[in-house]
């Protein structure tokens, strides 16, 4: 995608985000994937797992599980709605989501329940602005875990 | 009457409960700031609720002394609850006869919003085929509690997941049902509508069905009532009081209108939809 | 003023319920329903747990498990099966995500929780080296394997501790990269791991390990530990998980498609045999294991352990074997007499490009 450079980390322009490196696509439908800044952090991706398409999740449930390094993190719904289908191949290469994040390595796509959640979400400026407050330490919640 | 506005969860509850217990007559205005899932008095917890997500996501639960079903309430609804002595002339023998007066200011609020409303026995507000809102009713102590809601917006995919379901499939279902038939303010109208014109147009209604309201404070008294009877409301022993059960997972959506499991052996057909005594099958496609 | 966090022992638990139990008191942690928490946890029956994403087929000698009545149960964190026995200590922290102290970043996580064991076992005179990213090694051999979880705002981050351990019986129930006929192999193998009783000639009573490692945690976390037992609300959330612990669904079905192959290949460096063994899962293009061994002769000794852990997980794509490769000679001072980094690139390529058909572990072979 054309995109915007923020030090290294590949941030494109329109999509929206979320506070844990999650980035929306919102259509009709809305794709969900992991950003630059968060697959690095997360580090090689080992496994990635997804809770069955047709799963109804609130904002904040658990859709998801990625490992790293003998770590099992959580992915977080970015908003509320149901999974409508998730990313097979990258669940079977979770590689991509490492190379590719923005591309092949997208995770899911979702029907969202409640457009008004968008609020919540971060512009790519604000997101921009959470990866410096992260870096520069200076963030109260935890970022990484 | 008692125009209490945003009140602590367990007091959007307790508190015409503790009127009812103390033998007072009264109409509460009020809305809880947050969220809670409120059983009726003859749900079963166990079969209804799944107490693991709700412990997690930090929901808690209440049962009420009134009947009806399991509900999500947040501070997007809107609750109007009247307390009435049961030697009340008003308050005819079959209590349910009551509901079209009890319900009067609510509807003549959603006609004036511009909204076709009328009473679908017993206690929904309907409008072109869809429910506004749910309401019930039940004796405590020597009063009979009538309560009812307006719903600005609604969380359906969080009532989804606090219920316990057989399957996502079934979840997924629901939550496709409730959508499809339940409708909000926010669906309805262009604009969001202050809480303030709600409670001033329900006040309005009830002031001309009922005579004159006299605007009270909680007292002491009832304070320490709403308190006592909010911890037994809350208590464990309380919640975990066995309830109504199917054998099939069965969750009502509005009057006459449930979600019934069904067997595992009716393939991609995970529920029925059933309106009026008459099924609808619903598929397992996404 | 130091933060009070509990101090639990469960004491000996089959593996169903201390697994529920991981949850349990995680979910309890994230509901801010208990402090955060040190919890000291045995096994009885001895069992086998595979990491969350494992597949129990994969990892596990099923039947010999069977035969010898130990249990299989899941993780709920990551990283690879093990074997625990009635005498290893388990060791966990649940905490929440923003105590203060615990820092932010993941390795970094790692680093603090590992020290705090290498404190423990300090105070019984062992001298022991966290290895990143998740080891604890005494002269390279492994001591104590780490990985964690999350749920909420809670982290849990635990680890085992090898008192007086049977590697024979682990070498026979895990699913290991080395052919289990060949008693060169499995000698090997065996000075990969380490356990109290061959580092101090004695295995020190139970609770005295289990204050001393409480003492490594409360000193490097610096915190003070009070005792204290499942709370009604633990004993509640228990029984309600405990079934599902115990369930096939939770033990038998991953639904991440993996595969695990063993293959070996010999590959001749001027300076020696290169042996390496690997299990390997084509599909995911993952080296999960490697096991390296030879007549060559490598200073220091450990650095081939070292090698291995650093291959452990890592990507089977050519380059990627090139850079962890390279990276590891970069940052290790190993000498190898007659054996230069790129032999071992060499002889692991030769591993990977084999075909897998590992119909009954054995895998393929291949020399070059």
């Amino acid at each position: 995608m054309q995109g915007e450079k923020n030090k290294e980390w590949n941030i494109p322009r329109g999509l929206l985000f979320d506070s844990s490196d999650c980035w929306l696509k919102i259509t009709e439908e809305t794709v969900v994937g992991l950003t630059d800044y968060g697959q690095s952090n997360i580090g090689d991706i080992i496994y990635l797992d997804f809770v069955p398409a047709g799963t109804v999740v609130r904002r904040g449930d658990r859709c998801g599980s990625i490992e790293s390094g003998k770590w099992v993190g959580s992915l977080l719904a970015p908003i509320s709605g149901i999974i409508v289908e998730t990313n097979s191949e990258a669940k079977a290469d979770p590689h991509k989501v490492n190379t590719d994040p923005f591309g092949d390595g997208w995770l899911y796509r979702m029907e969202p329940a409640d457009r008004k959640e968008i609020t919540h979400l971060m512009n790519l400026d604000a997101y921009k602005a959470w990866i410096q407050e992260r870096i520069s330490g200076k963030a109260k919640d935890a970022e990484i875990l | 009457m008692y125009h209490l506005g945003p009140v602590d969860w367990v007091e959007s509850q307790s508190i015409y409960h503790a009127l009812a217990l103390l033998n007072r007559e009264g109409l509460i205005i009020c809305y809880p700031t947050t969220p809670y899932v409120c059983l009726g008095l003859h749900d079963d917890l166990e079969y209804e609720i799944d107490q693991f997500y709700c412990r997690n996501v930090g929901i808690p639960l209440l049962r009420r002394e009134t009947g009806g079903g399991v509900v999500y309430l947040d501070s997007r609804q809107i609750f109007f609850q009247l307390v009435i002595r049961q030697n009340n002339p008003l308050l005819p023998l079959r209590r349910q006869n009551f509901y079209e007066k009890f319900l009067e200011p609510a509807i003549s609020l959603y006609r004036k919003l511009g909204l076709a409303a009328e009473l679908k026995f017993p206690a929904d507000i309907v409008g072109g085929g869809k429910k506004y809102s749910g309401n019930g009713s039940g004796d405590i102590g020597r009063c009979t509690a009538y309560v009812g809601n307006i719903l600005l917006d609604f969380d359906f995919v969080t009532m989804s997941r606090v219920l316990k379901v057989p399957d996502e499939d079934y979840r997924r279902n629901l939550y496709r049902a409730m959508r499809a038939n339940i409708l909000t303010l926010a669906d309805c109208l262009p604009c969001p509508v202050e809480y303030s014109l709600l409670a001033e147009g329900l006040l309005t209604g009830f002031t001309k069905q009922l005579g004159n309201l006299f605007p009270r404070s909680v007292d002491d008294e009832l304070c320490a009532t709403a308190r006592q009877v909010g911890r037994r409301l809350t208590s464990r022993e309380w919640l975990e009081m066995p309830g109504r059960k199917s054998a099939l997972r069965k969750v009502k959506i509005t009057e006459g209108l449930y979600l019934q499991a069904q067997e595992r052996a009716v393939q991609n057909c995970p529920a029925v939809l059933v309106r009026e005594g008459v099924a609808e099958a619903m598929t397992a496609d996404l | 003023m130091k933060q009070i966090w509990r101090l639990l022992d469960t004491g000996e638990l089959p593996a169903a319920d201390n697994m529920a139990l991981e949850r349990v008191i995680l979910t309890a942690r994230s509901c801010n329903l208990i402090p955060n928490t040190l919890h000291f946890l045995q096994f009885s029956p001895h069992c086998a747990l595979v990491g969350y994403h494992q597949a129990v087929e994969l990892e596990i000698e099923e039947d010999y498990c069977r035969e010898h009545g130990i249990d299989i149960n899941r993780r709920i964190s990551g990283g690879g099966s093990i074997y625990m026995d009635e005498g290893q200590l388990g060791w966990e922290i649940f905490a929440l995500k923003n105590t203060p102290g615990i820092p932010k970043r993941l390795d970094d996580m790692y680093r603090l929780m590992c020290e705090s064991v290498v404190n423990g076992l300090s105070r019984m005179g062992i001298d022991a080296r966290y290895r990143p990213l998740n080891d604890i090694e005494v002269g390279g051999r492994k001591i104590s394997g780490t990985g964690g979880t999350e749920m909420g705002n809670a982290l849990l981050y635990h680890g085992t501790l090898l008192t007086d351990f049977n590697v024979d019986t682990m070498i026979a129930c895990l699913k290991l990269p080395l052919k289990k006929l060949e008693d060169k192999q499995i000698r090997s193998f065996k000075e990969r791991v380490t356990c109290l009783k061959e580092v101090l000639g004695y295995v020190p009573p139970l609770p005295d390990i289990k204050k001393a490692m409480a003492r490594g945690f409360a000193e490097v976390l610096n915190v003070e530990l009070m005792p204290g037992a499942l709370t009604g609300e633990e004993e509640t959330l228990m029984a309600g998980e405990l079934p599902k612990f115990r369930s096939a669904e939770w033990i038998r079905l991953p639904r991440v498609l993996q595969e695990s192959n063993l293959t070996v290949a010999d590959y001749k460096a001027p300076g020696g045999l290169i042996r390496v063994s690997l299990l390997i899962d084509h599909l995911r293009q993952r080296i999960k294991s490697a096991f390296i061994t030879g007549d060559f002769f490598a200073y220091p000794e450990r650095s081939i352990l070292d090698l291995e852990a650093a291959l452990k997980n890592s990507s089977s794509r050519p380059d990627d074997v090139r850079e962890t490769v390279r990276r590891f000679f970069a940052g290790n001072d190993v000498q190898i007499p007659g054996v230069v980094p790129d032999d071992f690139y060499q002889a692991l390529s030769l591993a990977i490009a084999v075909q897998s058909s590992n119909e009954n572990n054995g895998g393929n072979n291949a020399s070059r």
